[in-house]
């Protein structure tokens, strides 16, 4: 085994661990990076699969098919994290808002709370 | 005089002229809102004996959010209408009257513009005013409205548009978003001329011009997800 194989074995398996933990109770999206893990390692000890399918599917090179599909991996992922952010900014503004709506304040009369009439 | 009118004014870090503006609207007997959004300093510090309500956000969320919660506030008070009313005293408490008036007479949402009366759009400078003609058309594709003037933060509603509308865009973009509700809900929508005095504190406080390349965005992301 090479020392690059070795490093990318145990990247791979870290990131792996790291999702898993990450992960808890969501099965769809451990199975996924599972995939991810062991596609990975196949490659990793198998780096001419990458070549019989670039050529499949008409690119050059099995390294040239790797990076492409990894831009468009990370464009995917930023869009779903995007997504998860903006879900995240609406479940804060609603906190947020609930948290104004409840403590309304009257500073002309005194200190205390003035709660509207539900 | 308007009693059951709501007036809410967004707050972030505004207390150089936040007293002076509130004295101003006074006059009108309306119920005053302030929304606090996060000030580092609290509004509230700053108000003392005023009669108005405050509304606090723990933390800054930006301009549409504020005004959302003051809607919703303003609803569960009952109230007959709304107004939007920027805190940097750039907007002039007489033309309000106008604004209720243009409701009574079958208006569901009430706009300002600086561009439909001669001498209003002076104060804007050429530069603004090229970037609020490039906004304007933005919101027609957008929104489908067509305006004389964009992202003038000074507007009316009534009870039938505070039902309709709901703001999700936290930041500058919902004055954009607005219109799409509007146009969405078939609200009657109506412009009247305003003048908006541009202090160098407001000019200070006010949006860069750069900003409107995030306003873009922000509706193109908000269209997206």
């Amino acid at each position: 085994m090479n020392l690059i194989q070795i490093i990318l074995i145990g990247g791979f398996l870290l990131a792996s661990i790291l999702c898993h933990v990450a992960l808890k109770n969501r099965l769809i999206a451990r199975l996924f990076f599972l995939g991810q893990f062991a596609l990975g390692v196949i490659l990793t000890f198998c780096p001419e699969l990458s070549q019989w399918a670039a050529d499949v599917l008409g690119v050059g090179r099995g390294t040239d098919l790797i990076l492409y599909l990894l831009v468009l991996y990370v464009y995917v992922g930023s869009i779903l994290i995007l997504g998860k952010f903006r879900q995240l900014e609406h479940s804060l503004t609603d906190l947020t808002r609930q948290i104004a709506l409840a403590n309304p304040e009257s500073p002309s009369v005194s200190t205390r709370s003035d709660h509207p009439a539900e | 005089m308007f009693s059951d009118v709501y007036i809410i004014i967004p707050c972030y870090n505004e207390h150089a002229v936040l007293r002076e503006t509130i004295e101003k609207l006074l006059p009108l007997n309306a119920q005053i809102v302030l929304v606090d959004d996060g000030s580092a300093v609290p509004v509230r510090n700053f108000t003392a004996g005023m009669p108005v309500k405050l509304l606090r956000h723990p933390i800054n969320l930006g301009q549409g959010a504020a005004l959302q919660t003051g809607m919703d506030y303003a609803v569960r008070m009952g109230a007959r209408a709304v107004i939007h009313f920027d805190a940097d005293g750039q907007h002039q408490a007489d033309d309000i009257p106008r604004f209720l008036e243009t409701l009574d007479q079958g208006a569901d949402v009430v706009l300002g513009s600086r561009f439909l009366r001669a001498g209003d759009g002076t104060a804007v400078s050429p530069l603004k005013r090229l970037v609020l003609q490039g906004a304007r058309l933005v919101n027609l594709l957008f929104t489908g409205l067509w305006l004389s003037d964009a992202h003038n933060g000074f507007r009316a509603l009534n009870q039938r548009a505070l039902k309709k509308i709901h703001l999700h865009e936290n930041r500058m973009a919902h004055a954009s978003e607005i219109l799409a509700q509007i146009r969405n809900a078939h609200l009657k929508v109506q412009e009247i001329p305003t003048l908006i005095t541009y202090s160098e504190y407001s000019l200070g406080k006010g949006q860069k011009l750069s900003n409107s390349f995030n306003i873009l965005l922000d509706l193109l992301l908000h269209k997206l997800l």
